[in-house]
């Protein structure tokens, strides 16, 4: 892994990829209707504002959007602090980058790209860092090897026995499925829009979400959460 | 169509993104395979449980927070990061084991503006001393620049096992300054 944290905010990602919205707005398929037209974008107003230097219009910005970033964060870092960092880190990153919205795609969908960002790099870091200090204490354990396992999975989700199984079930997706999964299944965006938060094409997000779900219902067959016989039509 | 062509849809299929005459296809075969239509039952299933998870609060006072950050939003690299942590850590532990092992060594100096590590333990690093190139991590002396500092420090985390091979063998009190500098550390960068 070569990128710096700062330079891997918004560059290309391994997983998101580099073609991004030039890609997306190739993309033949047109089985999908256009719906994320930058005009229809209702964030454009308080965008504008906050380039003319307007720091309201930012922190508009960021309550109408924090409940969106930390769900998609909780979800994706299965770890409710850590969300909340992410969700802080992710925000900065915003301010710092924010003149490079050019308002093709949507600002929402800007935004997902930088929270995905922010979540990729907490991985890689936390997995390289929390692993030196182990070893700096003298204990290394295997039991620290997965940096995505989040300390205390029960804080997840503050639900039933049932949502945790499938958190965890999500957690156990290479970040290449969950995070077209979650914006799908759990954020609501269409293949369009995933496309271009991701920077890549519709036909491989098609394709990921449905591998990706088709591994859930697996680890939720093997986990006993869906009956692997009943279920059917 | 196949088993598997069926398969291979149910997801265009369960996002009503196929077209008539697929779907139309898709709905014969499932008429008559008990199996694909139990697999799209179940991941019917999975993608209830999903959007069922429940909708984080965000914490409160988020906004605040980010706000408070944002006027000087510091660079990445110094923000809350571990990383600074377990470095200027690491740097402790230089300036901890140089002390002690070269007590002849030059403590006071008033020149650059001392890094946390070189504060938390009361000392200033000289000005513009720089380390052997080449020593290593255990054999450092103790007249380092910030910038010799921060080679160190690289170099420990390049190799942390050196580190953690050589902690049983330290004096308590030496162990305990380390881990107070350590909390120090942290409590300046978070």
């Amino acid at each position: 892994m070569s990128g710096t944290l700062a330079g891997s905010v918004l560059a290309p990602h391994p997983l998101v990829g580099a073609r991004g919205r030039e890609a997306a707005a190739r993309a033949k398929d047109h089985e999908t209707a256009p719906e994320t037209a930058p005009e229809a974008d209702p964030d454009a107003e308080l965008v504008a504002r906050w380039r003319a230097g307007d720091a309201r219009a930012f922190e508009e910005l960021v309550k109408r959007h924090e409940r969106r970033v930390f769900r998609f964060l909780v979800r994706m870092l299965g770890d409710v602090r850590d969300a909340e960092d992410v969700t802080q880190d992710a925000f900065l990153n915003l301010h710092r980058h924010g003149h490079r919205f050019r308002g093709e795609a949507r600002f929402s969908t800007f935004l997902y790209r930088i929270a995905a960002n922010a979540a990729l790099n907490r991985r890689r870091t936390l997995g390289r860092y929390r692993r030196r200090i182990e070893e700096l204490l003298g204990r290394h354990e295997s039991g620290m090897d997965d940096p995505v396992a989040p300390r205390d999975p029960e804080s997840a989700v503050a639900g039933s026995e049932i949502d945790r199984q499938v958190q965890r079930a999500l957690l156990s997706l290479p970040e290449s499925l969950r995070l077209p999964v979650v914006l799908c299944d759990i954020e609501g965006l269409g293949y369009r829009e995933i496309a271009q938060t991701l920077g890549l094409r519709e036909g491989t997000v098609k394709s990921r979400i449905h591998r990706g779900r088709l591994a859930l219902r697996d680890r939720l067959v093997a986990l006993g959460t869906l009956g692997g016989s009943g279920g059917g039509a | 169509m196949t088993h598997r062509d069926v398969r291979d849809r149910l997801g265009a299929y369960l996002d009503g993104d196929l077209t008539a005459s697929a779907r139309t296809a898709v709905d014969a075969h499932l008429e008559g395979c008990g199996e694909c239509a139990t697999l799209l039952g179940e991941l019917r299933a999975t993608l209830e449980h999903l959007r069922a998870l429940p909708d984080p609060e965000p914490p409160i006072g988020l906004a605040t927070r980010v706000m408070a950050r944002v006027p000087e939003a510091p660079p990445l690299r110094a923000s809350r990061w571990l990383p600074v942590g377990v470095a200027a850590a690491a740097a402790a532990l230089l300036l901890v084991q140089a002390a002690s092992r070269d007590s002849s060594a030059p403590v006071a100096g008033n020149d650059p503006p001392a890094a946390p590590a070189t504060r938390a333990f009361g000392l200033d690093a000289p000005d513009g001393a720089r380390p052997t190139p080449g020593s290593e991590p255990g054999r450092t002396r103790s007249s380092l620049g910030p910038q010799a500092i921060e080679r160190e420090v690289e170099r420990a985390l390049s190799s942390p096992s050196a580190f953690a091979a050589d902690w049983g063998a330290r004096p308590a009190d030496e162990r305990e300054r380390w881990l107070t500098a350590v909390v120090e550390i942290g409590r300046a960068h978070v």
